[in-house]
């Protein structure tokens, strides 16, 4: 008995020193392992973040003072919409590896656990209080916007009119040139165009041409041909990951509209690989 | 004896005259009654008023931006006639058309910036010209307008007149033409000579005082105290200015911009209306003149009959009143009286026949009043729905960029309880 107790124990000691002692040894590597990994990734972020801020900036400066080709800004707005998209990768890759890229300069979305949305195993977004300049400059992009959305409600009811006017003056010539060249008469004695468009060139005066085209943000004035990105390409949002919802969040406030574009397309990237 | 007896003679006359004279005032009643007739003739307009034109260009900065509020309809004509073939429909189309055509007089005169027809006043017009219309038929234009700026200052207030004939519906080509440029051009001299009193210090303050009234419209916590109004004479003082690099200004005439935007593109559509209705405006304008005209010589004709037939019957009556006198001693002029009384009736009853012909002409004139409003009505209503729908949108917008901008000054002067 005393030694089928005896070979019990060597048999459980031979199992302990199997399985628990190596397993021990090997949790230590991989806690090394984690830490070199998490330190690489926060080098990698600081990196990028840092290319993307410079990259950024220039390209917005640019932008403001109108001095690429349509091509250009293209190829730019496609560059930091795609350091864009890699800083808050690298962000969600910090976080997963428990680490705070924000002790390292870097100004990453912090997420917290939503007891509501815990169910459905959402993350919450915490947005931290914003300082004083950043409110500013939330505001402005409001403002930006709704004086976008007004220009493009403008421009749209003068697309419509130009065409009303088009069709009224096609089927004019059709049915009654008598009154068109009773119009021009009457005009031109008096020296009103025969359209109505009685703005004198040279003065004050401006007509509808002042729009600004939509979608331009505060300070972008009209530059060539506008990017015709449409939002319900890209799905309502509702089953978007971390990364997923910064970069939908990026693209909806951005007020640039071709940087605004190429955020769409790095969404819809993203989007379409974690698919 | 033979004075007793001229004397009852005299007496019997006198009994007999009092129903004669009666007879004879009964009839001159009836003959005035019948000749009145349905629309007086009224004299057009002999000169043409010559407009008012700038000699040399005046500077930008010395324009002002003049905004003409279509016109108010006024009130239809209360007598049956007067408001035949005229209605509320027309007078709609009008409001918009007449308040397009002051534009383009206004515009050539060259005194002014931006001129717009809107549809409402708006805070932070330059120069605002309103308009009602007092009598519109064709024939004879009527306008009440006022004018008055930023300042608070009236302009003037003043009825402007003009009255046509069917040629002045004729160019010399025979093209048609705006009869009423008389009216319009008096205007658009009223208000270049106002103009012309101001001094350019006047203007440049009066354009300020615009601004500063659109911008404390949008922010008023931005820009309370740079203005004053005095209530007494009801107009605005500048207190002081914000710099020129003032941000919140910036942010104003941003927003200023689109409040232009919206009121040219607002302008387009009346444009496009005044284009669309002018062929088929003058038409019934002229053709409402025509049978005015044609019930105006059916009346003439009428009432010359009625004439007629009224001396020949009071003829009839002045001989029975001889007859009478003589005692009956001419035989022949019972038979006078007889034909006198017969013709004169009949031509009574002429009268009355080409009087039912005039019916007619009113029957036509009701029927251009109601096919004109039955054309143009569509028309209007689709003018009038998309600058409502536009002018909401622009409500909507507006109200929502005041919000913003009352945040943004919170924010700067740090006054803020904004979190987002």
């Amino acid at each position: 008995m005393r030694n089928i107790i005896i070979i019990r124990c060597a048999f459980i000691l031979i199992i302990f020193c199997v399985t628990v002692i190596p397993a021990r040894v090997y949790g230590a590597e991989n806690d090394a392992d984690g830490k070199i990994r998490l330190d690489k990734e926060i080098e990698d972020l600081q990196a990028t973040y840092a290319v993307w801020r410079s990259n950024d900036a220039e390209f917005r400066e640019m932008r403001k003072q109108d001095q690429l080709s349509n091509i250009d800004i293209r190829e730019f707005a496609v560059f930091v919409a795609g350091l864009k998209r890699q800083v808050i990768e690298g962000c969600e890759a910090v976080r997963k590896l428990g680490g705070d890229a924000s002790l390292h300069g870097v100004d990453c979305v912090k997420l917290e656990d939503d007891p509501e949305s815990k169910k459905g195993g959402a993350l919450k977004i915490t947005k931290r209080e914003l300082t004083q300049e950043e409110k500013k400059a939330l505001l402005e992009q409001q403002m930006g916007k709704l004086i976008s959305d007004f220009d493009g409600l403008l421009l749209q009811h003068q697309e419509k009119l130009k065409w009303e006017q088009g069709e009224s003056q096609s089927n004019g010539s059709r049915d009654s040139g008598a009154s068109d060249k009773s119009g021009a008469k009457e005009t031109a004695g008096a020296g009103v165009p025969p359209d109505g468009d009685v703005g004198k060139p040279g003065l004050k005066d401006g007509p509808i041409q002042r729009a600004v085209e939509p979608g331009a943000g505060p300070g972008v004035e009209k530059q060539g041909e506008m990017p015709d990105f449409k939002k319900e390409n890209v799905g309502d949002g509702s089953d978007d990951d971390v990364v997923a919802r910064q970069l939908r969040e990026a693209a909806e406030t951005e007020t640039d509209p071709v940087l605004k574009k190429q955020l769409w397309e790095e969404y819809k990237k993203y989007k379409n690989v974690t698919r | 004896m033979g004075r007793i007896q001229k004397i009852q003679k005299r007496d019997t006359l006198r009994n007999r005259s009092i129903p004669c004279g009666l007879v004879v005032s009964l009839l001159l009643a009836i003959l005035l009654s019948s000749c009145a007739t349905t629309y007086k003739r009224v004299r057009p307009d002999k000169k043409k008023v010559v407009l008012e034109s700038v000699q040399t260009e005046i500077p930008e900065p010395l324009l002002l931006d003049v905004r003409i509020q279509t016109f108010d309809l006024g009130e239809l004509p209360s007598s049956e006639n007067e408001s035949r073939g005229i209605s509320s429909e027309i007078r709609q189309a009008e409001s918009k058309y007449m308040a397009v055509q002051l534009k383009h007089a206004l515009y050539q005169t060259g005194y002014w910036g931006s001129v717009r027809v809107v549809p409402a006043e708006s805070s932070g017009d330059e120069v605002r010209v309103t308009g009602r219309i007092l009598k519109s038929n064709g024939e004879e234009l009527k306008l009440k307008i006022e004018a008055f700026d930023a300042v608070g200052r009236q302009w003037f207030e003043k009825d402007f007149k003009g009255a046509v004939n069917e040629q002045m519906y004729k160019g010399k080509s025979g093209e048609q033409v705006e009869v009423f440029q008389n009216v319009y051009y008096q205007i658009a001299n009223e208000l270049a000579a106002y103009y012309k009193t101001m001094t350019p210090d006047q203007i440049f303050e009066l354009r300020q005082v615009s601004e500063m009234r659109f911008a404390k419209g949008l922010v008023p916590s931005a820009f309370t105290g740079y203005l004053q109004k005095n209530e007494k004479t009801g107009r605005f003082i500048i207190d002081r200015l914000p710099s020129e690099d003032d941000e919140m200004l910036a942010r104003v005439r941003r927003v200023r911009e689109r409040d232009y935007m919206l009121v040219d593109t607002l302008d387009v559509n009346y444009e496009g209306l005044n284009r669309d209705m002018r062929e088929v405006y003058t038409n019934w304008r002229k053709s409402r003149l025509l049978e005015m005209n044609m019930i105006r010589e059916v009346d003439d004709a009428k009432n010359k009959e009625m004439l007629k037939g009224g001396l020949l019957v009071l003829s009839g009556a002045a001989l029975g009143v001889l007859y009478a006198e003589s005692e009956g001693s001419n035989s022949a002029i019972p038979v006078l009286i007889g034909a006198a009384v017969g013709a004169g009736v009949s031509k009574i009853f002429e009268a009355d026949k080409i009087k039912k012909e005039a019916e007619i002409n009113k029957a036509a004139l009701e029927e251009l009043g109601v096919s004109f409003a039955a054309e143009v009505e569509p028309t209007v209503l689709k003018v009038e729905g998309e600058t409502i729908e536009l002018t909401g949108s622009a409500e909507a917008k507006y109200e929502q960029w005041q919000e913003v901008l009352e945040k943004l000054y919170q924010v700067e002067t740090g006054a803020e309880t904004f979190t987002k």
